[in-house]
């Protein structure tokens, strides 16, 4: 509701030209055509995407499998939730510092547990073609939050389901299949939404890190935004810009419902 | 985890002791997003945290295996952590030694004392600490309120509104950043700490959303016959609601928190004077400065941690339990 005005707000200046402090220009449809034209957000906007195809369908499964793992944890279990969760929420400037300097070519951690066995490790975020993996694993430090949200909706499948199927001569990977699995379906999905918007948002590594390079290989379209809003001061390209991701993830989000399609099951959800 | 773990490996969280529940939430409807943060929702978000007793493996080398697998499953969220401790205590020199060594010998906090030298640490704090102290304050008023009107109020038109409300949560921040940049700027509050304020007094979804959760779960005619007592619904939401919804306001006021503390885009665009930067603005601000002083880098990337770290620490129950409820968005 109290968002609406902004968007409102940006979908109006995307038609307008606009650098500050000089006039705003009606435009009509140009940003959006220079958008289409423009190799940089065809190359942002595949960055973009290869970041969220390597977050999100991953995140989900490791989300899922560590909830599996973790759930029933006697001793320590409470330690160890907290430790799977801790790097999501303390994510931000200092993290992103931190796993700067892991990365780090030459006194990095990874490179020196690499050699340790042997393998020369590349230079990660000044390489081209190691940077946005590199980007990927900081991604899924931050899975804890799948990992809470899947023990919720794991402990939520109704145990009378689980014991029927149990009587009915289900093994572990039956129930899972047949029961568990379907169930959690409406947070998969939910899930699989809210990390590809989170991961078309990424904008702290790249900005503080790699700058979206090198050449370009990090530069995702938040950062181009940023870049056009508020280093080249073009507003209204910038606001286009902005108007175009939301495009690409209503696409998306409606791709996610349609492969869900009827697979979701709401199963126990009155409550 | 904070949780108090119960002998059978299960934990205590609020709603077993019957103070309600994020649980239902057959009136949300299941038209697309709503019905998943519904779905979400359902899943009894106050009590999240017990294990089904079912999960416990009936075979014996996979029972005794298992704890290890999950302690070595978790140990790489762990790793860099530690590694950020292990290299602010260490001395410059064995900070730069090839090949690295693992723990610093002996812990110095000389990469410490020297960021310290260099930048007014204690000052970005207290920025910071203010910044988020409000924003708790804004977001926890407005969110409560809000919710609240959505959880007992007949309004007509009630519905779609929430509807409008939930649909927010898939809009990506970033549309609204420049416009909000904009009008910021008209109305002369870039360098001052209000655009970072100010917008949580117009409430986030989620936060809304969990409170009024929250308040539906609470007895029905409990808000009606204060009201029916001459309480108009500010004095209801006030001294009734509000004192009854202390796990709600602990899970938003952490969030809000968090969030605020962490938060990197708006101080980059709103903060102007070095002397009004949050930690994390001045963090990275001394790493564009100083770039080949890494050690004091990440001396200070230790103290900006440290007191979120601390937070979850000991919120870490509330933290988990807004985020079962859908409360978070990353």
């Amino acid at each position: 509701m109290f968002q609406a005005a902004p968007i409102a707000g940006a979908a109006a200046l995307a038609f307008a030209d606009w650098a500050p402090p000089l006039p705003v220009e009606w435009v009509g449809t140009a940003n959006f055509e220079a958008i289409v034209r423009d190799p940089v957000f065809w190359q942002a906007l595949g960055n973009t995407l290869v970041y969220g195809l390597g977050t999100v369908v991953p995140g989900l499964a490791i989300g899922l499998g560590l909830a599996l793992l973790l759930r029933g944890q006697r001793r320590g279990g409470t330690l160890l939730r907290g430790a799977v969760f801790l790097p999501a929420v303390v994510s931000g400037v200092a993290t992103a510092l931190v796993w700067g300097w892991i990365l780090n070519p030459r006194f990095g951690l990874l490179n020196t547990l690499l050699g340790l066995v042997g393998i020369q490790g590349p230079a990660w975020l000044q390489d081209p073609r190691w940077a946005m993996p590199a980007l990927i694993v900081m991604g899924l430090w931050n899975v804890g939050i799948n990992v809470i949200v899947y023990l919720a909706a794991l402990n939520a499948v109704p145990r009378e389901l689980q014991e029927a199927a149990a009587l009915d001569g289900a093994g572990r990977a039956g129930r899972f299949r047949h029961v568990v699995w379907p169930a959690l379906g409406p947070v998969t999905l939910y899930l699989a939404i809210v990390n590809a918007i989170g991961a078309f948002q990424v904008f702290t590594p790249t900005y503080l890190l790699t700058s979206g390079g090198p050449d370009s290989s990090t530069l995702t379209l938040a950062l181009y935004t940023y870049q056009n809003a508020f280093t080249y001061g073009r507003l209204g390209y910038a606001s286009a810009l902005a108007i175009a991701i939301v495009l690409v993830l209503v696409a998306l989000v409606a791709l996610q419902f349609r492969l869900a399609g009827r697979r979701v099951t709401y199963v126990g959800t009155d409550g | 985890m904070s949780e108090r773990v119960l002998p059978g490996g299960g934990s205590l969280v609020p709603g077993e002791s019957g103070a309600g529940s994020v649980g239902s939430v057959g009136a949300v409807g299941s038209v697309g997003a709503i019905g998943l943060v519904g779905a979400v929702a359902t899943v009894d978000g106050w009590s999240i945290v017990r294990p089904v007793g079912e999960a416990r493996s009936r075979r014996g080398p996979l029972r005794a295996v298992r704890p290890l697998v999950a302690v070595l499953a978790v140990v790489p969220f762990a790793v860099p952590f530690l590694w950020l401790v292990a290299s602010a205590l260490k001395p410059v020199g064995q900070f730069y030694a090839f090949p690295p060594t693992i723990l610093p010998d002996p812990p110095s906090l000389e990469n410490l004392a020297g960021a310290v030298a260099l930048v007014d640490v204690p000052r970005l704090l207290a920025n910071s600490t203010l910044i988020a102290v409000l924003s708790v304050a804004a977001t926890v008023l407005s969110a409560s309120l809000v919710g609240f009107a959505f959880a007992t109020l007949p309004a007509r038109g009630r519905r779609p509104l929430f509807v409008v409300l939930i649909a927010t949560i898939l809009v990506p921040p970033s549309a609204t950043l420049i416009p909000q940049f904009i009008l910021f700027s008209r109305l002369g509050w870039v360098g001052s700490y209000l655009p970072l304020i100010v917008p949580h007094l117009c409430g986030s979804a989620f936060f809304v959303f969990l409170f009024r959760q929250w308040f539906r779960n609470q007895p029905a005619n409990l808000f009606e016959s204060a009201e029916l007592d001459g309480a108009n619904p500010l004095q209801a939401w006030w001294h009734i609601a509000m004192p009854m919804a202390k796990p709600a306001i602990a899970a938003v006021a952490v969030f809000a928190f968090v969030g605020s503390w962490n938060d990197f885009l708006g101080p980059l665009l709103y903060l102007r004077s070095p002397d009004s930067f949050t930690i994390s603005l001045g963090l990275a601000a001394f790493q564009g400065t100083y770039v080949n002083q890494l050690h004091f880098t990440l001396a200070l990337s230790l103290v900006a941690l440290l007191p979120v770290v601390a937070v979850f620490a000991v919120a870490q129950r509330w933290i988990v339990q807004g985020v079962a409820a859908g409360g978070w968005r990353g």
